[in-house]
């Protein structure tokens, strides 16, 4: 993904014109909010094109083929190659996306998981148990419909997700929040002082190991703390790409 | 014993060091660099066990965890009878860590049971008796600057 930070467009805006190859959706989504920028962006991916629209650290609005609003953002973060660059086209007159920034990364990593999970071929835990080719199990019908499911843009595989401000108030949550949420802001806490003790600063992230659960929490830039409860057999790559880890 | 079993953790690249808490979170052994003082590991020993009870609170046991932070992250395996603790630069190689904190697990575990207790704090020990007593209580009182010292 190319990045063009001040382009064409905008040439009497100060600042630098930025190139940057190997970039993200992601890291472009973060960076433009993080600016709390006013600005437009063209994303192109192959023969798609979209525009994300960015105001006061948010994803305002987003246009993408057929879609509006968040599924077109949450569209346009599937994509993983393109280019983007700011581009002067018309304002909505009302913003068509009131998720947060962060809530649509979140989501499209776990589209993104989910999609290429239904790639993976699991490993033979012992020979004998590897099929041989005139013996290859045909799929069930449940299993035909989950293999050819679209992807979610769903918490719904995860069992718990939530998220906490600085002081521990839940900010959003699905599951069983108000089991986590404490655990999550102590065991943070605790991580943290166990760091600073051992000289090890900046806390980032906490990763346990359940039998067959795994809890998988984030200290953001912001000072809130993400936590997502998932199964031992979860691809969580996308998820630990977006918080950096 | 301890001491040279976590030694052989050193093999992994990136592993600054390992230490072992008993299940007070008193200091078992360790395989540090001398800038981590028993003092500082005494503290960190009750905190690493509070962590593990409050993240098994929810009913399922905590196999292990590791803590990321800037630069370093912190391993942590469950242990029958305490907690040992990898520290690691970011770069260290997991799946070679993995099967080296395993190996070590198993020879540390058992060890633990068997080591005095190094922190300082959350356990008072045994009183010792008069043929375990250590050489500065059997000491004669001495004399400084005339006087006589106890």
């Amino acid at each position: 993904m190319t990045l063009s930070a001040l382009g064409p467009s905008a040439p009497n805006q100060d600042g630098f014109r930025v190139s940057v190859n190997g970039a993200t959706l992601a890291d472009f989504v973060q960076m433009e909010c993080l600016a709390q920028s006013r600005q437009a962006f063209r994303i192109t991916s192959a023969d798609k094109i979209g525009y994300m629209y960015f105001d006061g650290g948010q994803i305002l609005h987003a246009i993408s083929g057929d879609h509006v609003g968040e599924a077109a953002a949450l569209d346009i973060l599937k994509w993983r190659d393109g280019a983007v660059e700011p581009c002067n086209v018309g304002w909505p007159d009302q913003p068509t996306i009131h998720a947060n920034w962060q809530s649509l990364l979140l989501t499209a990593a776990q589209a993104r998981d989910e999609s290429g999970r239904h790639k993976l071929v699991p490993f033979p835990a012992q020979r004998s148990l590897v099929p041989r080719p005139n013996e290859t199990k045909q799929p069930t019908k449940a299993e035909e419909k989950e293999m050819s499911a679209p992807p979610s843009l769903s918490f719904a595989n995860f069992a718990a997700v939530v998220r906490l401000d600085p002081n521990g108030n839940v900010l959003n949550a699905k599951g069983q929040a108000e089991e986590l949420a404490p655990v999550v802001a102590y065991s943070a806490r605790l991580s943290e002082l166990v760091g600073n003790m051992l000289g090890m600063e900046g806390f980032v992230a906490l990763e346990c190991l359940f039998g067959d659960e795994r809890l998988l929490m984030h200290r953001e830039r912001t000072g809130n703390l993400v936590a997502l409860k998932a199964r031992v057999d979860q691809d969580l790559s996308a998820v630990r790409e977006l918080f950096g880890i | 014993m301890i001491g040279t079993a976590l030694a052989a953790l050193r093999d992994v690249d990136g592993v600054f060091g390992s230490f072992v808490v008993n299940r007070t979170g008193a200091l078992a052994g360790k395989d540090l660099p001398a800038v981590f003082e028993d003092r500082v590991l005494a503290e960190v020993g009750p905190r690493l066990v509070r962590l593990h009870d409050t993240l098994a609170a929810g009913g399922k046991p905590l196999d292990s965890c590791v803590m990321r932070f800037a630069d370093h992250k912190l391993h942590v395996r469950v242990l029958n009878n305490g907690l040992l603790c990898v520290l690691t630069s970011n770069q260290a190689n997991a799946s070679a860590l993995k099967m080296a904190v395993t190996l070590t697990a198993r020879r540390v575990d058992p060890a633990i049971v068997e080591a005095a207790p190094r922190a300082i704090g959350s356990q008072t020990p045994a009183p010792p008796t008069a043929s375990q007593a250590p050489p500065s209580v059997q000491r004669k009182p001495g004399v400084y600057r005339g006087n006589r010292i106890p």
